[in-house]
């Protein structure tokens, strides 16, 4: 009978909790995000947008323009941009290239990647559920569209509440006028950056290539909205469906219609409609991650 | 025994499980017990030796049986996977991260803080040879570091249960050894490891006990010389991968154990020997002494699979 030294300790001091674990997936993805080159260089410009809409705030709401004796275009420029709720939301709409960008490039191959290599074992042979893996490789792509799109809206929408002159309507009106734009900017942001890292986790879960996934989910954004335009064109209006209505179908027009709604603007698509294919949208890629993950699991990946 | 002369649990327990993956077996009604110390899973390709391993870290299910792996059920129970430490086959990851970084990366997966996560990647990186190595990307490691690294990824958190998948796959003889006496150190030391190879004089260094599978069934239980005594009588074919093949090859032939050699390209060729021990030794004795730069050593896959079935037909016979 074999005789052991029974020497060893198994680990017994203190651990960080579950929610530690999980982001520790999102934290590392970063970091190895960042140490390629093209990426460190794109999520630089991604807040060349936010330095440009800063330094507008900026000279709007300062006599910096007068005192370097650029008077004249003071008027033009306030005739021109008026920093309000649409401001705001394009702010948002026009970070989505570089949102789409980071998707298409670190969302498209989150899981497929791991898949394709058998890694996906190695998370789950750690203190972490298959549906821990799931929410760090969300959090991943979640947290980085966030802080491309809401953490630099909220940043300029304060330093347009700083910067606003004593008796600028920013000032004078700010609880009656401005205080509800928090409440858009950042149920647009999440809803927008939610939708997207879910979307194509779910495009990732279903390929090997992180290519092909990326590929995949543009053909779909794309053609998506191409076939609902002319479903919409060629049945039109059904009983209380209206023909803008098929548009909720669309990711696409989902988000811009969502947007326009939050925002109080005019939209053509109508909020149910819109809420709808959202949550239907959702719904598909739900299932699709739970079927990818059980999937992975009964066939040993 | 415990102190009280009750019998202790085996680390794993498996009672009547099997696992199909639609028609196909993965393995069929085994019912092993799997004690403290080392034990070698042999087999050739598709035998069972990584659904029995997926199963016992709690990556798949039991179709049929019960499972208990330090006396719990190690499926969707993420407590229990603080004690397994799981050395898988595929190793391409975080490239971008050096070594130390993987590993560490992953001990905060385990909820470890930072500081602790550190100092345990750099001890296990100690204790695999690749303090050296441990600061360059990964992307940039041969297969025997990559290799080193599962390894040290694998025992990192300290593990009661080390699940080692072909550890040794593309190790040079100096690696392997090493390795040998780590794994025979975690043994010693009362805790459970299992290691999967099929290259049988690898397990015969660490251990007597050893669970040979062909099929989804486990073939034999327990010692390791009946089996190795009955392969021994079957030629083995090894492929070598070095800088000096013809060199090597003629020296290799002059042995009375080496049947044939075939050259296969500039770098590869394939050696046909009736006592793989014997073999082993003096292989790893000669590219010393004569400074060859040996990449690689394997059993040819075929062969390993004709040898497994010839014990197989024996065994149904």
């Amino acid at each position: 009978m074999a005789v052991y030294d029974l020497s060893y300790q198994t680990y017994t001091g203190p651990r960080r909790g579950p929610v530690h674990r999980w982001l520790a997936i999102a934290r590392f993805a970063w970091v190895e995000m960042l140490s390629r080159r093209v990426f460190a260089i794109l999520f630089t410009l991604a807040w060349l947008q936010f330095i440009v809409r800063l330094a507008l705030i900026y000279v709007l709401n300062t006599p910096l323009l007068k005192s370097m004796g650029f008077e004249a275009l003071i008027g033009p420029l306030n005739e021109a941009i008026s920093i309000d709720a649409a401001f705001f939301k394009s702010m948002i709409d026009w970070q989505l290239p570089f949102c789409f960008m980071f998707v298409f490039i670190l969302g498209a191959g989150a899981i497929s990647r791991d898949l394709a290599h058998n890694a996906i074992i190695l998370y789950i042979v750690k203190p972490i559920g298959r549906y821990e893996y799931l929410l760090g490789k969300f959090a991943t792509l979640f947290l980085l569209l966030l802080a491309l799109s809401w953490l630099q809206t909220m940043a300029l929408y304060f330093a347009q509440v700083l910067l606003a002159p004593e008796t600028s309507a920013w000032r004078t009106e700010f609880w009656s006028q401005y205080f509800w734009l928090i409440f858009p900017i950042t149920l647009y942001s999440v809803l927008l950056s939610a939708s997207l890292s879910l979307l194509v986790l779910a495009f990732s879960s279903t390929a090997r290539s992180g290519r092909y996934a990326g590929i995949a989910f543009l053909i779909y954004l794309i053609g998506a909205h191409t076939v609902i335009a002319l479903l919409a064109e060629l049945i039109g209006a059904i009983g209380p469906i209206q023909a803008h209505d098929w548009f909720g179908l669309s990711p696409l027009a989902i988000g811009y219609a969502l947007g326009d709604w939050l925002f109080s603007q005019q939209a053509e698509v109508r909020p149910a409609a819109a809420w709808f294919g959202l949550a239907l949208h959702w719904l598909v890629a739900g299932a699709i991650l739970k079927w990818r993950l059980d999937g992975a699991a009964r066939q040993g990946n | 025994m415990t102190d009280n002369g009750a019998p202790t649990l085996p680390t794993v327990r498996m009672n009547g499980v099997s696992r199909w993956y639609g028609e196909v077996l993965g393995i069929n009604k085994i019912s092993v017990d799997i004690q403290p110390g080392i034990t070698g899973l042999v087999g050739p390709n598709g035998s069972g030796k990584s659904t029995l391993m997926n199963l016992i870290c709690g990556l798949i299910r039991p179709g049929q049986g019960h499972l208990l792996v330090l006396g719990q059920d190690p499926w969707n129970n993420p407590a229990l996977h603080r004690q397994i430490g799981y050395c898988p086959q595929g190793d391409r990851f975080y490239e971008n991260f050096s070594g130390l970084q993987f590993v560490r990366a992953m001990l905060e997966m385990h909820g470890h803080g930072v500081d602790w996560a550190a100092r345990a990647a750099a001890e296990a990186l100690a204790r695999v040879g690749m303090v050296e190595a441990a600061n360059r990307r990964l992307r940039g490691y041969s297969k025997g570091m990559r290799q080193r690294i599962k390894i040290a990824l694998a025992l990192a958190h300290q593990p009661a249960l080390l699940v080692l998948d072909e550890p040794f796959d593309g190790l040079d003889p100096i690696g392997r050894r090493e390795m040998i006496q780590l794994f025979a150190e975690y043994g010693q030391e009362g805790r459970t490891v299992l290691v999967a190879s099929h290259i049988l004089h690898e397990i015969e260094q660490m251990t007597e006990r050893i669970l040979v599978m062909s099929n989804g069934y486990v073939l034999a239980e327990g010692g390791i010389r009946e089996v190795r005594d009955q392969m021994r009588r079957h030629p083995f074919r090894v492929l070598l991968r070095c800088d000096q093949p013809r060199r090597l090859a003629a020296l290799l032939l002059a042995e009375p154990d080496v049947l044939g050699a075939e050259i296969e390209d500039e770098r590869t060729m394939t050696l046909v020997t009736n006592d793989p021990d014997s073999f082993y030794l003096r292989l790893n004795q000669m590219v010393v002494d004569e400074g060859i730069d040996l990449d690689l050593v394997t059993l040819a896959d075929e062969n390993v699979s004709s040898i497994f079935k010839y014990l197989a037909g024996k065994e149904h016979h």
